[in-house]
């Protein structure tokens, strides 16, 4: 088959097993982030997996009460206060301070800036999700302890 | 059109323009050691419409309308004052542009400010460099 001629979301779901991470904006406190903190990926499935492909999802933006949780998702304004950095197995960051703004997967044309056309951001990192993190840049007056960043991930199966 | 790069490392530059912005005024990038001896395949430029602050904490420049990029190979400028707004994925469909392995010399690239309206001082333009470690590519 043509790649060129394949869609890359068809290519990522049939190589792929997806998890939907939710990263709570807190630091070590329980608190808030404030700007240049980490917060680390946390409730995944394991530890150490190839990361074919990232997404924060327009499904999932600004969704409330997320999973039944009380939580709120971000929504894209606030999302591009984040970048992620992926570290692999030998503790290296890979991709460092990616910002969340180039793994969203939008398509709302009207919007200009914000238009990814419904891509996934493809990669390939022998990731070591424990040790990979997000990290706040700016000062967002809204940010509280009750945001979720919502990040789908794509994973060789 | 959809991007066939699949990417391994990537790292983010910030180039701030730390002079009263004017007209034709070129910053250059720093030295990053982990842009040193790779291929890049790929690059993106931010504004602040998909990122608000760069990681150093400085605020992005709102439009890349007026801002050119130059990407040196060795000393030769192979890239000479690309726009920058052909290089924003997010207002051309998510499209990356991608190289042929180019090993770019970062302290001889730069910004050129075209047209310096609406840019302030101390603020930034993010690139976002996708690459292979010579030994790999």
């Amino acid at each position: 088959m043509d790649l060129a001629q394949l869609d890359t979301r068809a290519f990522i779901e049939a190589e792929s097993a997806k998890e939907l991470l939710l990263i709570r904006l807190l630091d070590v406190n329980n608190t808030a982030l404030s700007s240049g903190q980490r917060a680390y990926f946390s409730g995944i499935s394991e530890r150490y997996r190839v990361v074919t492909g990232l997404s924060f999802d327009m499904g999932f933006s600004s969704m409330s009460n997320f999973n039944g949780s009380g939580l709120t998702a971000i929504g894209y304004g606030s999302a591009r206060h984040f970048g992620v950095t992926l570290v692999n197995r030998n503790g290296r960051a890979v991709l460092e301070n990616l910002p969340i703004g180039a793994i969203w997967s939008e398509t709302n044309v009207a919007v200009p800036g914000y238009n990814r056309n419904g891509q996934v951001f493809r990669c390939w990192v022998d990731c070591d999700l424990q040790s990979s993190y997000i990290t706040y840049y700016g000062t967002l007056p809204a940010l509280t302890a009750s945001l979720l960043l919502p990040l789908t991930v794509s994973f060789k199966s | 059109m959809y991007n066939s790069l699949i990417v391994r490392n990537s790292y983010l530059a910030e180039v701030q323009i730390t002079q009263t912005p004017s007209d034709g005024l070129r910053i250059y990038f720093q030295d990053i050691p982990q842009l040193r001896n790779v291929h890049v395949i790929g690059v993106e430029l931010f504004c602040r419409d998909g990122l608000s602050y760069s990681p150093n904490g400085n605020q992005l420049v709102t439009s890349l309308v007026g801002v050119g990029l130059t990407l040196a190979v060795d000393s030769t400028e192979k890239f000479y004052q690309w726009p920058a707004r052909s290089l924003e994925a997010s207002r051309n469909g998510g499209l990356i542009r991608e190289f042929a392995r180019v090993p770019i010399n970062l302290p001889k690239s730069y910004i050129t400010l075209f047209d310096s309206a609406g840019i302030s001082q101390n603020e930034s333009v993010c690139a976002n460099f996708y690459y292979l470690h010579k030994a790999n590519a």
